[in-house]
Parts: structure tokens; C-alpha cells; sequence
């Protein structure tokens, strides 16, 4: 019975999505974010010092001779993958890993290889230090020869991983203490709601800092410590939310039938409770690329020499004078990022809020 | 009133407790010894030295009459003394509060002075040339961290355009400086790090008043002002703006903890000797009482600006009483 009366309503999202598909500027953000998530998830396709596919002559040490296609791009794209990727390590060929080195090996009249439009991988040194934009580099390259247009890509990888992973933590925590703050109520109510003002009046990104000044800078720990101090406004929306669905009709009508508190706290209220958090989750996410890309920048996040836009940023500041080139790419990916992150958000509000329904902002 | 005040002030100082002990438990759960990082420089220090080190800072206790400790000498307003230089805390922290300040204050009344008339006239023409303009621009500026917005101004006005020294408060020169070339120099620097400070609070504020005013403008206490003959103009500004001031009160009051957090980045790369950069030089060294110490007075802040601002929403509202 709940199966069809689900199906029935659906109606809600579908509704929002065809409002949301009437703004213009919405539409043009997403596009462009889904873009910026293509390239991170392409970037080995799109940035690498390995070709897409390749055809290779390889004689190995003890003298067998092989003649085989190989895509290392498309790998270590797929590689990316879990479950899938791990499973890739032990392939037949096509598929196998070349096990030797493609540009040691490379011979242009009896191998083939098509290349990714931007043929350097974004650790690899050269000799070409501190260029500025050209055919070859496409946005120059830094103090270290490094191509600043395949750090770029790369970085697109690490701050959309830690925007969508740490909002992810976020949105559990906040969910799930809003849900239960709301509905509980009392004392439960009384220490979440303390702990929310706590967050909420506390400059975080010092918090951020003290945590960081102990522990690894690592990806991982910056993921998690961001997730674990950006839950506060998702709880504080979804329990106002929880406390007025619960007092309706349908909450009751459930309890009567017998549903125990967990099952109408993640069923019936927490969906439709959903969409509030939605928002909030989307600003969350551009504020936590903002977060990790200044961690960056003063040293705290994504570590050297792995790039990450904070990174190049600190790279073009560290040398001014002489690599004033890194700094405008590395700015317009953070601004590009945060403005359209911002963009959905705000569309989104428009399309959820029944105040501005219809008033077609 | 004050019955309210005091029921706040408790909340608030309930709240301090919490964030300072959030802050102490992180701290603690860390990796890493306090012992170790001090004696880094000295090499040869032998099992009892560290002892005896760990005895005099009362780290042998256990963690709860560490903190307890920590709070009893908090009442005299002591954090202790910076691991790193044996200095009070407090010094530290008096030392380097101005140049915070004062940028703030500065960045504060700019961004109120500007965001008010553009949020107006904004609102006023709404849908006309400078309203399409000012949204999209606002907008913009709005989603620019403002280490983004530092970083550009340091390149194109600081390096490239050579306008605006991009370093520190004063020139190398500043003591040789007459009275008024010391003002000028010092007012120099200002500039770039007041301009990152102030653009974001300037779009939200902007964003902000035009909206509510928007909002404001559709009740029917502005028709009834219009029908009655008022002037546009009156019933704009006295009739209309004064009532988007209520929010926009408390809203100043919230803008603080980004300010703050803005700062530590910002003051950074300006090279600004303020609270934000003095929080960079404690985490880089691990110092914890100024951590501790430095966490404690912006949650003070902070707590301090929100209740200011509630207060002052019953003082411009006279429907909301806080008895």
C-alpha cells in the first residue's frame, strides 16, 4: 500500500525539477558543475603524461615480444571506480596495465598513440620552469616545470571530492541529530539544540586550524573534520522541519498504526523534511571548497606536491613577481566553483519555498 | 530587560564553557606531546628534565583538573603563557587586537554605508538598469571568498600596477616619517586588506536590504502611506527602510565569526600582525595556551556582538520586548 501511495507522490520533486528547469541561470550552473565533474572524474583521460590508447611494441627482459593495444588513460580513470577498479588490476588485454614505461618505450613510426588534450600529468617535472600561457602549456607552467593546466584538472578532482564527501558526512550528522532533536524533543532537545548555538556563534575555520595543527594534514582528516563542524545549519533546518510535520495528521495516523519512533522519524518525516536540508547541503557544499581550498593555501590541506587549487594559488603568491600567471586560472576555478554551487542553491530555495512559488524569480 | 540580559549572559557564558571544552577536548585527543615539541631545540635533555618540565606545567594531573585549572585562572581573565615565548597570553592577544579592529571596524561602516543606498535604489527601481547591474555584479562578489578578491588585488594593484603596498602596516621607512607622512603610509596600507574585508559583507548586506525592502514594500502599510499623499521619497525611507532595519541589525551582529575567519587567511597574506595572523603563528607552533586563550575571546566576541544585536532588535522594535 505505502509502495503505490509513493508512487502517487513522487509529484513533489518531479514538480520542483520542471520549476527548476525554467531558470535559466540555475540550468547553466548545473551544467557547468556537471562539467567540473566530468573533468574530475576524466582527469586521467583529459591530463596525463600517458596516452588515451596506445598501440605498443614491447620486447621485456626475458625477450618475449608483444604487440597489444592498452588504454592507461581509460584505466586509470576506471581505476577510480570501487569494486570495479581493484577488479581491473588483474584484467586480460586489452585491459592489463602496460608494465613498462610509455614514453621510455614510444617509437613514432611502429607505435601509435593518441594523446589527452593536455599530454603532461600534474606531477611531472620538466625543464620548462615558470612559463607563461602557451600552445604547449596551455596556462604555463610552475617553478617546478609542472604543467599548471594538468594541476588544475587534478585539483577540480580534490575539491569535489571534499565538497560532496565532507557535505555527505555533514548531512548524516545534521540529518540525523535535526531528526532526532525535533521529534524527541525535551532534554534530547535541549543538549542538541545547545551544542547547534555552540557551532553556530564559533568562528569554525579556527577550529578547523586547532584540529589540523595536530593531526596529518590529510585529505581524509580535512573531509572529516569538515563534515564534523558543518552539520549545524542541516540539523537546525531539519529539526524546525521535524517539529512541524510531526504534529500533523499523517505522523499520528502512523503512530496508530503502530509505527515505532525510528520508523516515522526516517520514513514518514525525514523525506519530506528533505528539502530544506537540500539547500543548506548545496551552500554547504561551496563553503566547504572555500574552506579547503584557504586550508590549502595556508599549508593545511592538500599537501605538496599533490595539487589542489589552494595549492596553486600559494604557488603563484609564493613567487609574485615571478609567476604571476598561476594566480588568475586558480582564482577563476574557485570563483567559477563557489558561483554556480551558490547559484543552484539559490534556485533550488526558490523552487522549494512556497513564499516565492510562482513569483518567478 | 535586565532579567533578560542576565538569563543571556548565563546562556552565553554556558556556551563559552562548552566551545572552550570542545576546544580543550580536541586538543587533548590529539597526537603529539607537548614535552617533545618544547624540548625539539634541545636535544639533550635527559627523562628527568622532561619530568620535570611535565611537573611544572601540571601535566601529570589528569584532564579534568587540567581543565578545571584552566578555567579557575580564566576567572582573572590569565590564559597563561605562550609556550613558544614565555610571554602572558593576554599580551599577546592586547598586542595584536588593533590592527583586527580597526580594519574591521573600518570594513563594518563601509560596507553599511554602501550596501544601504545600493540595497535602496535597488529595490526602489527595481528591474531597472542599475538594479540588473548591481544584482548580477552583488551577486558575484558575493560567491568571491575574499582570499580569492586578496589575491587579486595583490597581483594586478599590488605587483602589477605597483599602487598599493602589499605587505605589513608600515613602510620600512615609517620611523624617518613626519606626522602626517606616517598617517598617509599607514592609510596606504590599509587599503587592499579593508577592500577584501569589506566586499563580501557589502554584497550580502546589499543583497540583503533590497530584498527585505522588496518585501516590505508589498504590505499594506506602504499603500496606506502612498494613499494618504505622502512623497515617494517619505514613504521609502521613513516609512519603508525603517523597517528593514530590524533584521538588518541582528544581521551585522552574525557577520562577525566570518569576519573572523576571514581574517586568519587574509592577515596572512597581507602579512598583518592581527588576531587572525597571531592564531596562524600559535597553530604553525603549536602553542596551546594561545590557542586556548584566542579561541576563548572570539567566542567572547562573538556571543558578546550576538547578544549587542538582539538587544538593539527590541531597541529599533519596540514590539519586541525581551521581558
Amino acid at each position: 500500500m505505502t509502495e503505490k501511495g509513493n508512487e502517487k507522490s513522487t509529484g513533489f520533486w518531479r514538480t520542483a525539477w520542471k520549476r527548476y528547469r525554467k531558470s535559466r541561470m540555475g540550468m547553466l550552473a548545473l551544467a557547468f558543475l556537471g562539467l567540473l565533474a566530468a573533468i574530475a572524474f576524466f582527469a586521467p583521460m583529459i591530463a596525463n603524461d600517458e596516452p588515451i590508447v596506445c598501440r605498443m611494441e614491447y620486447t621485456s627482459a626475458d625477450g618475449a615480444t608483444t604487440n597489444e593495444l592498452y588504454f592507461p588513460g581509460l584505466q586509470e580513470t576506471l581505476r577510480q571506480l570501487p569494486w570495479i577498479g581493484p577488479a581491473l588490476f588483474s584484467a586480460p588485454p586489452p585491459f592489463s596495465r602496460m608494465d613498462f614505461k610509455f614514453k621510455k618505450h614510444f617509437k613514432p613510426g611502429r607505435d601509435w598513440a593518441i594523446m589527452p588534450p593536455v599530454p603532461f600529468s600534474p606531477l611531472e617535472t620538466s625543464e620548462d620552469r615558470i612559463q607563461g600561457y602557451s600552445g604547449r602549456h596551455w596556462l604555463g607552467t610552475d617553478e617546478l616545470g609542472r604543467d599548471v593546466m594538468a594541476r588544475l584538472i587534478y585539483g577540480t578532482q580534490v575539491s569535489m571530492r571534499v565538497g560532496f564527501i565532507s557535505m555527505g558526512i555533514a548531512a548524516l550528522i545534521g540529518l540525523c541529530l535535526g531528526a532526532i532533536a525535533g521529534y524527541f524533543g525535551g532534554w534530547v532537545d535541549m543538549i542538541i539544540s545547545r551544542v547547534i548555538e555552540i557551532f553556530m556563534c564559533f568562528p569554525v575555520f579556527f577550529l578547523i586550524l586547532a584540529v589540523l595543527a595536530w593531526f596529518p594534514p590529510r585529505i581524509e582528516n580535512i573531509m572529516i573534520i569538515i563534515g564534523l563542524t558543518r552539520w549545524v545549519g542541516i540539523a537546525r533546518l531539519t529539526r524546525g522541519e521535524i517539529l512541524r510535520l510531526r504534529e500533523l495528521e499523517y505522523t499520528a495516523a502512523a503512530r496508530a498504526l503502530g509505527a515505532g519512533p525510528f520508523r516515522i522519524v526516517f520514513r514518514h518525516l525525514l523525506p519530506n523534511a528533505l528539502a530544506p536540508a537540500m539547500v543548506s547541503i548545496t551552500f554547504g557544499i561551496a563553503g566547504a571548497i572555500l574552506v579547503e581550498s584557504g586550508l590549502s593555501w595556508l599549508g593545511f590541506g592538500v599537501q605538496a606536491p599533490n595539487p589542489s587549487w589552494g595549492n596553486i594559488l600559494r604557488d603563484g603568491y609564493g613567487l609574485m613577481a615571478t609567476t604571476p600567471h598561476m594566480i588568475p586560472p586558480a582564482c577563476a576555478a574557485i570563483f567559477l566553483a563557489v558561483l554556480c554551487f551558490n547559484l543552484v542553491g539559490d534556485t533550488l530555495r526558490d523552487v522549494i519555498d512556497p513564499r516565492t512559488r510562482g513569483r518567478g524569480t | 530587560m535586565l532579567n533578560y540580559v542576565i538569563r543571556r549572559l548565563l546562556i552565553g557564558l554556558v556556551t563559552l564553557l562548552g566551545i572552550t571544552f570542545v576546544t580543550f577536548l580536541t586538543i587533548e585527543s590529539a597526537p603529539g606531546d607537548i614535552v617533545e615539541l618544547m624540548l625539539w631545540e634541545r636535544p639533550d635533555a635527559t627523562e628527568q628534565d622532561r619530568q620535570r618540565l611535565r611537573e611544572a606545567l601540571g601535566l601529570n594531573d589528569p584532564m579534568a583538573i587540567r581543565y578545571a585549572k584552566w578555567v579557575g585562572k580564566l576567572v582573572t581573565l590569565d590564559f597563561g603563557e605562550s609556550i613558544k615565548t614565555g610571554e602572558p597570553v593576554t599580551t599577546m592577544i592586547r598586542r595584536h587586537i588593533w590592527p583586527t579592529a580597526s580594519v574591521g571596524i573600518i570594513s563594518l561602516a563601509l560596507a553599511f554605508l554602501l550596501s544601504i543606498p545600493i540595497g535602496l535604489h535597488s529595490a526602489v527601481h527595481q528591474g531597472g538598469w542599475f538594479d540588473r547591474i548591481m544584482s548580477t555584479n552583488l551577486y558575484m562578489l558575493y560567491s568571491v571568498p575574499s582570499y580569492v578578491i586578496g589575491m587579486v588585488l595583490i597581483l594586478y594593484l599590488g605587483v602589477k600596477g605597483d599602487l598599493f603596498p602589499i605587505q605589513g602596516m608600515y613602510s620600512d621607512n615609517y620611523d624617518t616619517l613626519s606626522l602626517f607622512g606616517k598617517i598617509l603610509d599607514q592609510a596606504h596600507h590599509y587599503v587592499l586588506i579593508t577592500i577584501c574585508f569589506t566586499v563580501g559583507s557589502l554584497a550580502y548586506y546589499s543583497r540583503f536590504v533590497r530584498q527585505n525592502l522588496l518585501e516590505v514594500i508589498q504590505q499594506d502599510f506602504i499603500r496606506t502611506a502612498r494613499a494618504k499623499g505622502l512623497s515617494e521619497k517619505r514613504v521609502i525611507i521613513h516609512h519603508a527602510f525603517r523597517n528593514t532595519l530590524i533584521p538588518f541589525v541582528s544581521l551585522m551582529g552574525l557577520t562577525l565569526p566570518f569576519i573572523l575567519s576571514g581574517s586568519v587567511i587574509l592577515e596572512h597574506m597581507f602579512n598583518w600582525p592581527g588576531i587572525g595572523w597571531l592564531y596562524m603563528e600559535s597553530v604553525m607552533s603549536r602553542d596551546v595556551n594561545a590557542i586556548m586563550g584566542l579561541n576563548f575571546m572570539t567566542a567572547a566576541l562573538v556571543l558578546f556582538c550576538t547578544l549587542l544585536a538582539d538587544l538593539a532588535y527590541g531597541l529599533v522594535d519596540p514590539r519586541i520586548s525581551h521581558d
